[in-house]
């Protein structure tokens, strides 16, 4: 992991008693900072409060005297990393992400479980960390007790994964040995992760990282914490790059009479979801058409059908943040599972946000493949 | 796995097989783009007459030294439609006369189309090809070759399943074509998807409206905004991935533009002219934007309204 650390907060406006948040912003639009700040200070609606704004060539930071601290910095043309902390007891923590999330061509990052994990390393074996666990929603449902004519009402509950955490708060070097005891099978991922990173300078921080690539400082040095949004940031770049090869290269330019011509164009590499799991295929794809078509509160993404024929089915699926456009098809290649994904349009985000939605609400073992890897 | 094609109509497919052979990025595959070919979809030409006639086949091509490609592909693709006509032979014959007015093609309009490309032609020799799919020539491959023959045009056919075109009748003037045509052309995998050129002006208009309007649908969604004005439209088309209509003018977009906004109006119902001002189109049910249970049924309405889906 990177090394490197941003000076984003410094020691004299941040309160030692508070959290800090860091946000991992994805955009579509390559927007200087301040023109987001501007967006999501108009969504807050503080009343007759006067935000003030302060912006210099790669950060903006917004702030309302004695309240709190909003800064922006812009990483690279995609990513934005959000920092926010209180300077009273009121805090507009909730408001921003539910703001945020509503806000279309910007999008939370993504830490996938493997890449969650990972940062254990930063904490010694016989340091006490916080595993923050979720079971497969699917693998839940099929084994609850409920009954099936009420399954159906039931299933938005399910969905959620929050609502079937595990934690567990033990020493770095049993935590997942404790973890399979308690849950005989693997079928859980680390969603959150608290655990304390010690370096030799400049110290010592008490961090969680979650999935959606977010980071609070709890409490410690601040250059600490950075160190971890510096490798949080990191991560989310190489998703994204790893995700390019996936993306189709158009150039067009303009002719003297006002039409545009297809100058430079370089064709997708065409890719694949697999999922496994242990049970019913039926229902698996009844649940996958759903949520790429029908999708879910709180979600963006939505599409329609196209056809079914038994367990197969093909749909059209559409990605807000960056307008993708894809045309999915669900078969079985050797009783392996698959979604086939024909993109009309997509980028690296709408790839990102494809594979988080399906990682998150269908099952953890969704995994993305190039024909030609 | 099963196969994935279906959505677009064949018409679109076989289109961007043929532009495939022609960009070079499909490297290997672009096997006239290497023989130093360059064409383009969808042109505007003239036919000399009395009265100025415009037409626009599929596909223009030239070897940049003369020698010009005028390419049909809806003609046969709507033919097979009706595969069980007893006056198949007829419509065919017809067909293939249509096509032979392409040789009336005015030069001065194919030497205008490719100069703002940046190619300077001087003369021009016309050789007309059909492309159809390989299926359909099967099954009609006799009416088909004595048609060519006598209208001196040459019969492409594209195997969708095989990846591969063929020629099979006629003669380019091109050796070097004729040569290269000796066996089965493999194809790239799969230009149409995504598309070099979602559709043109031939394209079916069910195919059109869909696109025009989950286009539509997904930018107002993206950025939350309720309302368009027409002149905002053809600029967010044509900078939509991929860019609808882009290959025309301006003037000729946006009649495409008009037509499609008043049948989303009018007869989808899914826009509606605003209080706002005379310019300015709000959604019908703006709830659209913050549910995408709404989204999906938007459009699931539509599909089945314009028969694309099952």
């Amino acid at each position: 992991m990177g090394t490197n650390s941003y000076k984003l907060v410094s020691e004299e406006d941040f309160p030692k008693d508070k959290q800090c948040y860091y946000y991992s912003i994805l955009c579509s639009r390559d927007l200087k900072s301040i023109q987001i700040l501007n967006d999501i200070c108009s969504r807050l609606s503080l009343g007759d409060q006067k935000i003030n704004f302060q912006e210099n060539e790669e950060i903006s930071i917004a702030s309302v005297e004695k309240k709190f601290h909003l800064i922006l910095k812009k990483i690279d043309p995609s990513i934005h990393l959000l920092i926010y902390f209180n300077l009273s007891n009121v805090s507009i923590k909730e408001k921003l992400e539910s703001i945020i999330a509503r806000i279309k061509y910007i999008t939370f990052g993504w830490m996938a479980p493997e890449d969650l994990g990972k940062f254990e390393n930063y904490s010694s074996d016989f340091d006490i960390i916080k595993l923050y666990t979720s079971y497969d929603p699917y693998y839940l449902l099929k084994r609850s007790k409920i009954q099936p004519e009420l399954q159906d009402r039931y299933q938005d509950r399910w969905y959620k994964p929050r609502a079937i955490e595990v934690n567990i708060k033990t020493s770095k070097i049993d935590a997942h040995d404790v973890l399979s005891k308690l849950l005989k099978k693997k079928i859980t991922e680390t969603v959150k992760l608290s655990f304390n990173a010690k370096f030799s300078n400049p110290g010592e921080a008490s961090i969680i990282v979650d999935q959606d690539a977010k980071v609070i400082h709890e409490r410690g040095e601040l250059q600490a914490t950075e160190k971890i949004v510096s490798d949080v940031v990191q991560k989310t770049q190489e998703k994204l790059k790893d995700y390019s090869r996936y993306s189709t290269f158009r150039e067009y330019t303009k002719l003297d009479d006002g039409s545009f011509d297809l100058s430079n164009y370089s064709p997708t590499q065409p890719f694949y979801y697999s999922f496994e799991f242990p049970d019913d295929i039926n229902e698996f794809s009844v649940k996958l058409e759903n949520l790429l078509t029908i999708s879910r509160k709180n979600l963006q993404i939505y599409g329609t059908r196209l056809e079914r024929n038994g367990r197969d089915f093909s749909c059209l699926t559409y990605i807000p943040v960056d307008r993708s456009e894809l045309r999915l098809t669900f078969c079985e290649d050797d009783g392996t599972p698959q979604l086939v994904v024909d993109p009309l349009h997509t980028t690296p985000l709408g790839i990102l946000t494809l594979t988080k939605t399906l990682s998150e609400k269908m099952t953890w073992s969704t995994r993305l493949s190039g024909f030609y890897d | 796995m099963t196969n994935t094609l279906g959505w677009y109509e064949l018409h679109t497919q076989l289109l961007n097989w043929t532009y495939s052979l022609y960009m070079n990025q499909f490297r290997g595959n672009a096997h006239l783009a290497n023989l130093g070919y360059f064409g383009r979809p969808d042109p505007t030409l003239e036919i000399e007459q009395s009265a100025k006639k415009i037409v626009t086949p599929d596909f223009i091509a030239t070897d940049q030294k003369g020698i010009v490609q005028i390419h049909d592909i809806k003609g046969f693709e709507g033919l097979m439609q009706r595969i069980n006509d007893n006056d198949i032979a007829q419509k065919i014959e017809q067909k293939f006369q249509e096509i032979s007015e392409y040789r009336n093609v005015t030069e001065s309009s194919i030497i205008t189309f490719f100069s703002k490309h940046g190619i300077a032609l001087k003369d021009t020799a016309i050789e007309l090809i059909v492309v159809m799919d390989f299926d359909f020539y099967s099954r009609h491959n006799k009416i088909i070759d004595s048609c060519a023959k006598k209208s001196n045009v040459i019969v492409w056919t594209i195997d969708v399943k095989q990846k591969r075109i063929r020629k099979h009748s006629g003669h380019h003037l091109d050796k070097k074509l004729d040569q290269l045509f000796k066996s089965s052309i493999v194809l790239p995998i799969q230009p149409w998807c995504p598309p070099l050129v979602l559709f043109t002006r031939q394209t079916d208009k069910r195919v059109k409206t869909y696109h025009f309007t989950s286009n539509l649908i997904a930018a107002l969604v993206q950025d939350s905004k309720s309302s368009i004005k027409f002149s905002e439209i053809d600029d967010l088309m044509v900078h939509s991935t991929p860019p609808k209509f882009a290959h025309l003018v301006q003037d000729e977009r946006e009649k495409e533009w008009i037509n499609l906004l008043f049948e989303a109006i009018n007869r989808d119902k899914i826009l509606k002219r605003s209080e706002k001002g005379p310019d300015i189109y709000e959604l019908q049910n703006p709830a659209i934007l913050e549910s995408p249970y709404s989204r999906n049924k938007l459009l699931e309405d539509l599909s089945r309204k314009l028969r694309i889906i099952k």
